[in-house]
């Protein structure tokens, strides 16, 4: 049997007597879901409460809900019997199950998917933050913490002298306490005068061994955090562009470039405090212990009686605090999105006489932030003050106890010591009130430094088979034989794709957004790999030859092209580093392109913006179709080469297309049919499927074909456009 | 001439007075700030076969239908007690009991998942997309309250 939950067998009783449980699930929202190999049943309140026979099942589906999910069977005879309904929690085992059911239904064996990601800890059953996040609560801390220190070790000789800096600073922190006690006892109250320049030089070399061992420590500690997150961070920008495009589509770029700049700072940060905070208060709080004891056991004790209340009170105000900190940031992000609309929007509002709304939106907003930043420091107050508080009564404690037992005969406690006791209490109370803000601040930093491993740990992009072959020029036969695939399983995108594309020849892809044209293109450029069927260049499987090859061959031009933030001229040379500045300017030519840039201030050194910005659409797509041309690739993707431009501009980059397409084998998608017109066949996709190829005239004079209605339904877009814009 | 539901053959049919009886998915139009509001009944294609403003409209059998099917469709189950909230790595870890039992759930940007409406009611959706809510959180218990006031 295939567990999701395991039977009772209150409930295994529930079932035919001569059937197996094959499947059982636990619906969060009601009902045990069982599949034997006869029937699909739910078992809810003590009873089976839905039954469907194998022989009259059609399909299992899924639903998704507002705010869950539910099974369906659909039997032969068209009815919809509900079977269970979940939460969010188990949307993906819903599906899985769907598809397991109709495995088994069809006689086949289903496997337990292995990618379904856990939204809870299996260890402790906290919510994660996004499925298959680590817990929390749960994350192996120590693990982390060897491996950060794993990344020093080529630091090694740098560490072995930061560590003895440390303990001469630590050394240097705990004698003064020490000298003074030398001073009242022998100097001041037995009259060892001769010894006060020996006492005194000690105190004042330990005041300049601790001053040379802090800048010391503070320039080693920086070094060593900010190499090892210099480190980090170009591991990890490595890795991310070797990731498989699927891996991307899954995240967005801010979140990754959060965790490259964030997560890491957030550990240098930690690094280079935190670490340095836990390291030397530990080594000199137990220290400072065993001194105290040793100078006086029963007084030491005294001094220990309020170290619980100070980690326990510091604890208490540090749960109090961080969520203040937390809701500071987010009122100042309040005010960043206020103030940021009624700028952005100055025309929608001031066209809309809406001054005054946005006025009292950024005051409430300000306001916010005002309340919480009081909050805050209101609660920061008490929080100092209370320490000192509770430290002070301790010291007073040690005054009340230790002055009595001074000039006793046989206590043996001299005036010195008393100084020496109350110059280290303070050293010894300070740090403890920071103990459980730095324990989180640790927490924090190694859950980041986890996230940062675990994009690490992921594999890269496909990795070439040993025996693929180099690919020098290829002629450009495209074939695509009965080609699937889906992104998520279970939900197939293309269907079993076939066609051809001759060499030198020009293929358009139409269809419907989302019909799969993008993922056909998608595959071309082995960004996947087909689930099954094959794509054949030039007789060869794609997944035989080189990667790197590949992508050479190819040329994209894109709905939105990217361009890198830079001058036009390296915009367009970013196809190929090596061309010559003629080169450039010939492609830029035969892109309809060179016009254009000339008539710019800074010519072809004028820089694009972040993303192109300071260039009009129709520029950015001539940049784009110079870069094509110079790179001179035999198979070429345009993917809705012409959007978002007017006529004029329309028709020179239809010009530029006319040459960039010339002897190579091209590959269009448009969704304006007329962009089309050049393409020696046409291949209508629909919802995964080719359903019609042929000519333009073939297909146009199919009657009732898809491509025909496609066309009738543009034309009528067309003329209501025309009729609204035309003068 | 209201529009009437039945259930045929497991699927929620609509019968508009004129015209064929047709399966159909009952939608809210405004689920977040008036639940209560306006229902419009999609049919599989997507087009809207009939529109409620309010469903007292309905047949008292009709309604009981609907309100059932809006009932499971729009689950969100409501937070009578609030046992802990705490801001941990990446987000706010609530643990509630609700009136369809114990829950526990992450809440993140709690600036645009836990939205406050005009009437009062207090709505969460969670990283995967459950939905809760909190309809009069003034009257939450003291030690509820006292978690609310860490997030609000």
């Amino acid at each position: 049997m295939i567990a999701f939950h395991s039977l009772t067998p209150a409930e295994s009783a529930l079932l035919p007597p001569d059937e197996e449980p094959r499947l059982a699930f636990a619906a969060d929202r009601g009902g045990v879901l069982v599949a034997t190999q006869a029937r699909v049943c739910v078992l809810l309140e003590g009873r089976r409460a839905v039954d469907v026979l194998f022989a009259e099942l059609k399909t299992v589906s899924t639903e998704e809900l507002w705010g869950g999910a539910r099974l369906h069977a659909e039997t032969t005879a068209g009815a919809r019997v509900r079977l269970v309904a979940g939460t969010r929690l188990q949307v993906p085992e819903f599906a899985a199950l769907a598809r397991m059911v109709n495995e088994l239904a069809a006689g086949r064996t289903p496997h337990l998917p292995d990618d379904l990601k856990p939204a809870i800890c299996p260890a402790c059953g906290a919510p994660l933050t996004e499925r298959g996040a680590s817990c929390v609560r749960c994350v192996p801390r120590r693990r982390i913490m060897f491996r950060l220190l794993a990344l020093l070790s080529p630091y090694r000789n740098r560490v072995t002298v930061l560590m003895a800096v440390t303990l001469v600073m630590i050394g240097a922190q705990l004698l003064p306490p020490w000298i003074t006690k030398q001073i009242v006892d022998r100097v001041i109250t037995n009259g060892h005068r001769d010894e006060l320049p020996w006492w005194i030089g000690g105190m004042i070399g330990c005041a300049l061994l601790f001053f040379v061992g802090r800048v010391v420590n503070g320039r080693l500690t920086a070094w060593l955090s900010a190499r090892l997150v210099t480190d980090l961070r170009i591991t990890l920008h490595g890795h991310l562009q070797r990731l498989r495009i699927g891996w991307h589509q899954k995240r967005e770029a801010g979140e990754l470039v959060g965790r490259v700049m964030n997560d890491t700072g957030e550990l240098n940060q930690f690094l280079i405090e935190g670490v340095p905070f836990i390291i030397t208060n530990a080594i000199s709080f137990v220290a400072i212990a065993v001194i105290l004891v040793s100078i006086n056991a029963s007084l030491a004790l005294l001094v220990f009686l309020p170290v619980p209340f100070l980690i326990i009170g510091g604890g208490y105000f540090w749960r109090r605090l961080s969520p203040l900190f937390h809701r500071q940031g987010a009122a100042v992000g309040r005010m960043h999105a206020e103030l940021s609309e009624s700028l952005h929007g100055i025309r929608a509002v001031k066209a809309g006489v809406q001054e005054t709304r946005r006025d009292r939106a950024f005051t409430t907003a300000a306001e916010g932030w005002m309340g919480m930043r009081m909050r805050l420091s209101n609660t920061f107050n008490g929080f100092s003050e209370g320490m000192m508080c509770v430290m002070s009564i301790g010291v007073a404690l040690v005054w009340w106890s230790a002055a009595r037992r001074i000039g006793v005969a046989d206590s043996g406690f001299t005036t010195g010591d008393l100084l020496a006791f109350v110059g280290y209490i303070w050293m010894f109370y300070g740090p403890l009130q920071w103990f459980t803000a730095v324990f989180n601040w640790m927490t924090h930093a190694v859950t980041g430094a986890e996230r940062i491993f675990a994009v690490l740990d992921e594999k890269p992009e496909i990795a070439d088979a040993p025996s693929a072959k180099p690919v020098t020029r290829i002629r450009g036969a495209l074939e695509f034989r009965d080609v699937r695939f889906s992104y998520e399983r279970g939900k197939e995108v293309l269907k079993g794709v076939t066609f051809r594309v001759e060499p030198g020849t020009m293929v358009g892809l139409v269809g419907r957004s989302g019909s799969g044209k993008s993922t056909i293109i998608s595959l071309l450029a082995r960004f996947h790999d087909p689930d099954s069927g094959h794509i054949l260049l030039d007789g060869e499987d794609l997944t035989g030859l080189r990667l790197a090859d590949l992508r050479r061959q190819i040329g994209v031009v894109m709905q939105e092209p990217f361009l890198f933030n830079g001058s036009i001229l390296e915009n367009i040379r970013f196809a190929k580093p090596e061309a010559t500045f003629d080169e450039v300017v010939r492609a830029a030519r035969a892109a309809r392109a060179h016009e254009f840039i000339l008539d710019k201030d800074d010519g072809y050194d004028t820089l694009v913006g972040d993303g192109g910005v300071k260039l009009s659409g129709g520029e950015k797509q001539r940049i784009s179709i110079a870069r094509a041309i110079l790179g001179d690739p035999p198979l070429l993707i345009l993917d809705e080469a012409t959007s978002a431009v007017d006529s004029e501009t329309e028709a020179g980059i239809q010009e530029a297309i006319a040459t960039l397409i010339k002897g190579r084998t091209t590959i269009a998608i448009a969704h304006r049919l007329a962009t089309l017109r050049d393409a020696h066949r046409l291949v209508v996709v629909e919802d995964g499927l080719i359903v019609e190829e042929g000519s333009h005239e073939e297909l146009l004079a199919k009657e009732d074909g898809h491509f025909a209605k496609l066309v009738k339904l543009q034309q009528e877009n067309n003329r209501i456009r025309e009729g609204v814009f035309a003068p | 001439m209201s529009c009437t539901l039945s259930i045929v053959d497991g699927r929620l049919t609509a019968h508009p007075p004129t015209g064929e009886p047709i399966a159909v998915r009952l939608v809210r139009a405004t689920p977040r700030t008036a639940p209560q509001g306006a229902v419009s009944a999609l049919d599989q294609k997507k087009r809207e076969v009939w529109w409620w403003a309010s469903l007292d409209e309905l047949d008292p059998a009709s309604r009981a239908l609907a309100d059932a099917e809006l009932a499971e469709r729009y689950h969100e189950p409501e937070i009578l007690r609030i046992t802990r909230v705490e801001p941990l790595f990446g987000g706010w870890h609530w643990a509630v009991e609700t009136s369809a039992g114990a829950r526990r759930f992450v809440l993140r940007n709690p600036d645009r998942t836990l939205d406050q409406q005009a009437d009062g009611r207090l709505l969460l959706r969670d990283v995967l997309g459950n939905r809760y809510v909190i309809n009069a959180p003034e009257r939450l218990d003291p030690h509820s309250l006292q978690e609310l006031a860490r997030i609000r």
